[in-house]
């Protein structure tokens, strides 16, 4: 076992489970703590993204698709036939499966700016169908009162509990998408990225690997819809317009194409810069502009780049003879 | 002769009026190092193209192991066990030696999203592709460089890590498409020793080249391409004897 492979996960999830929520509790502050859900969301939609723009190298605009599917699942059932926060999560996840794979079976055909657009169409028709769909999505007027996040007839009461059940499933989606991006399937799906024609020569199935990526980055980030959903316990259109996805794409942009670690540090980065420059008012969106054209002026790669993450991460391929048997340098 | 591992009957290639490849039949037995001359423009790279799966051909069939190839999509064809390099070197520059040479291996024992998301599950085929990784790289000397991203390398240690890529598909019938391309002598006699030395382990190769010397040196058998048409084929000495052939490539004698 290599030396940095424990601690580097180790760190992470402790700094999530242990020093995040003893300085909040320290703070102690609701708002504090409702922020640091939001940014926790954020890294598993910017994490899900990245699986699909930097690791796959499909440059897509449908975050809010998903997650805005899978937060209308939640909502609906959980209004509508009061069924449990676990099953709703659950159906969130098939539905944006099969959704997922039936368009990533469609959209994969496409690549460059032509898929762009396609996903951009998609995110489009689906804030206009939410909004029209009036008996089934309540229109305009969203859903209100979600009953909040509850497991096994335990009621989440407060942010800091709240804020757990969230950090909890922000390591299990950081846990899937590690074990994609930082293996020989991450490998494959690089390859196809880098030159498609030559990966295919080399007896890739490119098609069925861009597929289950496009349906897994689905599925990720509608699992994030529907804990939003509850957590928030109000959802409407505005959460899921072409704007929110360009943000989260900022996000993976701003952290490094095909970097997990920089898609956390995107995630975070895309919900604390806005509220910190909450104080200049107006002038907020162009300095928000300002910073993300100097980051990918002088940090084209990202703050933290993909060749850093692979090499960071190279040790974990699953007990790969690479790892025992390493050249000296 | 021994068992025929490839057979190419008529196949020919026209693109509108032009025969890039015109009937054009041959065979290569298991284990044979074969090359494939013939003057800028004979049709080699198309022909190779056409046996790769990357064109359509227009007619003509090819045969691997007794089954028909023709038409198969080229992922299909290279699972089968036929790996190729190109001409104008195509690795994959963003990400290191090591995950440019496993990708060859995956796309040879497959690879699946189940088996890598759930711990455990996909371990033994994850060994199996980086010692076939593994063994590419050292068979090539690029060990050392494997953590550096292929772009940084060195032309001729490309150009090497292109074959070895395609070595990691444990392929039994390798197309190399000019290997010796812009290498300079000292390269070129590496390149030529190795590619013996993987004919000796019984590997069959599909040579492509314009570096004559080499060609003659290394090849037991070479089949001669002009406009598309194969005009000669034979041993080297024979080749080099060839009045047909001397005439396609220094013009004919008034």
């Amino acid at each position: 076992m290599s030396r940095n492979r424990v601690p580097v996960r180790l760190a992470f999830a402790l700094v999530l489970l242990a020093l995040v929520p003893a300085l909040l509790a320290w703070a102690g502050s609701p708002y504090l703590g409702r922020l640091a859900q939001v940014v926790l969301v954020a890294i598993v939609l910017t994490g899900a993204l990245n699986l699909l723009v930097g690791t796959a190298g499909l440059l897509a605009l449908d975050t809010v698709v998903f997650y805005g599917l899978g937060a209308y699942a939640a909502a609906i059932l959980s209004v509508n036939a009061g069924t449990s926060f676990l099953t709703n999560v659950a159906v969130a996840v098939v539905l944006t499966s099969v959704v997922g794979a039936i368009c990533g079976f469609a959209l994969v055909r496409l690549t460059s700016i032509f898929f762009a657009v396609a996903t951009m169409a998609l995110a489009i028709s689906f804030h206009t169908t939410v909004l029209n769909w009036g008996d089934l999505t309540r229109g305009p007027m969203g859903y209100r009162g979600i009953p909040p996040v509850s497991f096994f007839g335990h009621s989440v009461s407060g942010w800091l509990e709240s804020y757990y059940v969230t950090a909890v499933f922000v390591l299990l989606a950081l846990f899937v998408m590690h074990r994609v991006v930082h293996s020989f399937y991450g490998n494959a799906a690089r390859a196809i990225r880098e030159d498609e024609e030559c990966a295919l020569s080399l007896g890739l199935r490119t098609r069925l690997i861009r597929v289950q990526i496009y349906t897994l980055h689905a599925a990720i980030t509608g699992a994030a819809g529907a804990l939003y959903a509850h957590s928030n316990q109000f959802i409407g259109p505005d959460n899921f317009v072409i704007f929110e996805s360009a943000l989260v794409l900022t996000g993976v942009i701003v952290g490094g194409f095909g970097s997990l670690p920089g898609a956390v540090i995107g995630g975070v980065v895309m919900v604390l810069l806005p509220e910190a420059l909450r104080e200049v008012g107006n002038l907020r969106a162009l300095l928000f502009g300002i910073v993300l054209f100097l980051s990918i002026l002088f940090l084209p790669r990202g703050l933290f780049s993909e060749v850093r993450a692979l090499a960071l991460f190279r040790r974990d391929m699953p007990k790969s003879p690479w790892a025992r048997r390493r050249p000296p340098p | 002769m021994s068992e025929r591992l490839l057979q190419v009957r008529g196949l020919a290639k026209h693109f509108q009026g032009l025969r890039a490849v015109d009937d054009v039949s041959f065979d290569v037995a298991r284990g044979e190092l074969v090359g494939l001359i013939g003057p800028n423009g004979a049709g080699k790279t198309t022909l190779f193209n056409c046996v790769a799966g990357a064109i359509a051909r227009t007619s003509g069939d090819v045969e691997f192991q007794g089954r028909s190839i023709a038409g198969l999509d080229p992922g299909r064809i290279a699972r089968l066990g036929i790996a190729r390099t190109y001409q104008n070197l195509r690795i994959f520059p963003d990400i290191t030696v090591f995950d440019n040479v496993s990708a060859g291996a995956i796309g040879r024992l497959g690879i699946s999203l189940f088996g890598t998301l759930i711990p455990g599950v996909g371990r033994k085929r994850d060994e199996a592709i980086a010692d076939a990784a593994l063994a590419a790289l050292e068979r090539f000397d690029l060990l050392s460089f494997a953590d550096q991203p292929a772009g940084n390398l060195a032309y001729g240690q490309k150009k090497h890590l292109e074959i070895a890529r395609a070595l990691a598909l444990q392929p039994t019938l390798l197309l190399l498409d000019e290997p010796a391309a812009g290498l300079n002598d000292t390269e070129t006699g590496e390149l030529a020793s190795r590619l013996r030395a993987l004919r000796d382990a019984g590997l069959t190769i599909l040579l492509v080249e314009h570096d004559m010397p080499m060609v003659m040196r290394i090849c037991d058998r070479i089949i001669v391409l002009d406009s598309g048409r194969k005009i000669a084929e034979g041993a080297p000495a024979a080749i080099r004897a060839d009045t047909a052939v001397r005439a396609a490539y220094l013009g004919d004698e008034p």
